[in-house]
């Protein structure tokens, strides 16, 4: 147990719904979410299709403990061919709907084809429907889920749905639940919205069990208690994630201007203690924090907008509390593209909940673009008459806009920076791999976190690896392909439970193993637990590789590799990548091409 | 001699009452090491935090040896991770 053992696959083409047995060996092999969802990815699709084809597979993935009585147990991850990136992605989400996805009866929800017309789905135990999305397509997330809330008279329902930006494929497009928690990064919205899907609506009155349950509560009880007395967990509850801008600064490790400097002189108006700050009109801009399902740990931002900013002074419809800045939408709008107005960034934020998109994705993105407007490549008559300069707090938010209702220059926007920077003439300022946006950590200080952007399955991603330890303590490459690849291994395990990655902090890889252990058949031990994440990690390079990626997409940009850091403690360093590719290769068992040698496939049993 | 210190991020809970902009003098002997500053921070001994000087990180295995100067840009860097 553990497991639902129940798979609801859903034709949206021929408009069918089938559920189906959980295939036991996979999930003994793969655990769950991430990994699980990967395993019933790769062998339910052929990887050179095109991401927004409809044969491409959408797969929403629970994991053994989604909906149960471990902390931060609301987790599911969307898996698919990536809009953004045409490589594997990964996407997963916090809130309440994974938990209600568990509740309903699944572990898995597959959905492939392409609806007809505008649809969403129904999912109330065992009774689905798929139903007709005429009254919500081209509404907003927001609107999206009031409407099926209202319309079904079912306030307790949970929603994951997509903006007008998934409709219209906006690269970079999301899946939002809950309001403010979404799947953010890769396109997977696009995938939702190529789809004619609009929203998948839950309810579940099924719950959870698990294998012995007597031990799973004395490991729970365990881990809850590690939780409650943790410094790392007090830190997130008491800074959130945003702490991170004041550490990035210090460092000058803070990607700013399009990755230009690694520094930024405005991060005093966006941080922490500028979010909690009372301004001489009364106005906080922090209001309170906020927890996912099951979570004791709450890092969530709840904020509001001072009402006399020029963004809302009119605009009542924005003066209520919602999402607020977590540190990669701080990183992404605010050094990035070098703007310190802390409710320009707050209100950015609110529309791409509202929307329904990756707020890294766009802001490096509108980061490229204002360096080619500086540049003089486009030019007022290109962004619409807005000045897309550095700095300017409404390029920020009228772009937002823009791009949220695929608008004007919004639509170029909507491509993501590599496709953008390429149809420009200039490739090399976009700051992506794999065609992915990377995260508010430079590389030329960070010199693992460079390795790990550049093998990241996904693209440039800060959340699949962790070498901040070994980083933190020396700037050069050496030594960091080994912590890259186990981390990269543990956190692929860590992501197939359904639990937040945020604990990582305060637990160690035994308190996952143990509540794995208790919840789930088989003797899941911690080596066990590597050799999964292992499997996974490889699983994923192998529908890259089947999609046709090979080593040169293991690689960063011209930038980071060639242009010295000009602050901080990296000053004059550029990242080692060149040194540390082929270590990380031969430690991973793969040729000097990076492709997975047969001894290391068969290890893996793939 | 008297050591200009900023603790960046969660650790400044240790700064004393009042510190500005995250920012504080201590007091300490000729010869003071870094991990003699980390005590009179009243931190303890094996604090994980990040430790530069004029931008250059002082790896933990020396923070014993490392002697301090009074000219010396000192911060003390909390360490976070992903977010
Ligand atoms: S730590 Fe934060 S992101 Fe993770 S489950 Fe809790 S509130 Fe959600």
């Amino acid at each position: 147990m553990g497991w639902q053992r129940k798979v609801l696959r859903v034709n949206l083409t021929e408009g069918n719904v089938q559920v189906e047995p959980l295939n036991m060996e996979w999930a003994q092999q793969y655990l769950g979410e991430r990994g699980l969802g990967t395993k019933y990815l790769y062998e339910n699709m052929d990887p050179t299709v095109d991401a927004l084809d409809p044969a491409n597979v959408l797969i929403f993935a629970t994991g053994p403990l989604t909906g149960t009585m471990a902390s931060t147990s609301g987790r599911y991850a969307v898996i698919t061919k990536g809009a953004l990136t045409d490589a594997i992605a990964c996407s997963n989400s916090g809130g309440k709907f994974g938990a209600e996805l568990k509740f309903a009866g699944y572990d898995l929800l597959i959905l492939e084809g392409r609806a007809p017309e505008p649809s969403y789905l129904k999912i109330y135990d065992d009774h689905v429907e798929i139903l007709s999305a005429e009254p919500i397509w081209g509404k907003s997330v927001w609107q999206t889920e009031d409407w099926l809330k209202s319309h079904h008279q079912d306030p307790l329902m949970k929603v994951a749905s997509i903006g007008v930006a998934g409709e219209n494929c906006v690269r970079y497009a999301c899946v939002v639940n809950d309001l403010h928690r979404a799947a953010g990064r890769s396109g997977v919205g696009a995938v939702m919205g190529s789809k004619n899907l609009k929203a998948i609506a839950v309810r579940g009155t099924v719950g959870v069990t698990v294998d012995n349950p007597k031990k799973f509560m004395e490991v729970v009880k365990e881990t809850h208690a590690k939780l409650a007395v943790s410094d790392d967990v007090k830190e997130l509850a008491d800074y959130g994630t945003n702490a991170m801008i004041d550490m990035m600064q210090e460092f000058g490790g803070l990607p700013t201007r399009n990755f230009q400097e690694v520094q930024f002189e405005g991060v005093d108006n966006i941080n922490p203690a500028a979010m909690t700050k009372v301004k001489e009109n009364g106005h906080k801009n922090l209001l309170a924090n906020k927890a996912c399902f099951g979570c004791t740990i709450a890092c969530g931002r709840i904020a509001h907008i001072d009402k006399d900013h020029f963004t809302i002074s009119n605009r009542p419809e924005y003066w209520h509390a919602s999402g607020g800045l977590e540190y990669e939408t701080a990183f992404a709008f605010g050094p990035d593209c070098g703007v310190d107005d802390i409710d320009a960034l707050t209100f950015a934020g609110f529309l791409m909940n509202e929307h329904g998109m990756d707020p890294i994705s766009f802001g490096g993105t509108l980061a490229a673009a204002m360096e080619l407007y500086e540049m003089g490549v486009i030019t007022d008559e290109d962004t619409d008459g807005v000045a897309l300069k550095f700095g300017n707090p409404e390029a920020l938010t009228v772009m937002a806009e823009k791009t949220g209702k695929f608008e004007g220059f919004g639509q170029v926007l909507g491509l993501g920076s590599k496709r953008m920077c390429e149809k420009y003439g200039h490739p090399e300022l976009s700051m992506t791999v794999k065609g992915q946006e990377f995260a508010g950590y430079d590389s030329r200080a960070l010199q693992g976190m460079g390795l790990g952007y550049a093998t990241g399955n996904r693209g440039a991603c800060h959340m699949k690896h962790d070498v901040f330890g070994p980083d933190m303590e020396d700037q050069t490459g050496e030594g960091k392909a080994l912590p890259c690849k186990k981390s990269q291994d543990k956190i692929s395990a860590i992501d197939s439970t359904g639990l937040c990655w945020f604990t990582s902090g305060t637990w160690r890889i035994t308190d996952y193993q143990a509540q794995v252990d208790a919840a789930c058949e088989g003797d899941w031990t911690v080596a066990r637990m590597f050799e999964t994440g292992e499997r996974i990690w490889n699983l994923e390079r192998q529908f890259n590789l089947a999609a046709g990626l090979t080593k040169d997409d293991d690689s960063l940009p011209k930038r980071l590799l060639s242009e010295p850091a000009k602050s901080g403690v990296a000053k004059g360093k550029v990242n080692e990548l060149g040194r540390m590719l082929p270590e990380y290769y031969e430690i991973r068992g793969w040729t000097d091409d990076g492709i997975p040698t047969k001894e290391t496939l068969e290890r893996l049993g793939l | 001699m008297q050591l200009k210190v900023k603790v960046v991020g969660p650790l400044s809970r240790y700064l004393p009452a009042g510190s500005v902009d995250n920012q504080t003098v201590i007091d300490a002997a000729e010869g003071a090491t870094v991990a003699d500053l980390i005590k009179a921070l009243g931190m303890p001994e094996d604090q994980k935090c990040i430790v530069s000087i004029d931008d250059e990180v002082v790896p933990t295995g020396e923070r014993q040896s490392k002697l301090l100067s009074a000219s010396d840009s000192i911060k003390l860097i909390s360490p976070l991770k992903g977010g």
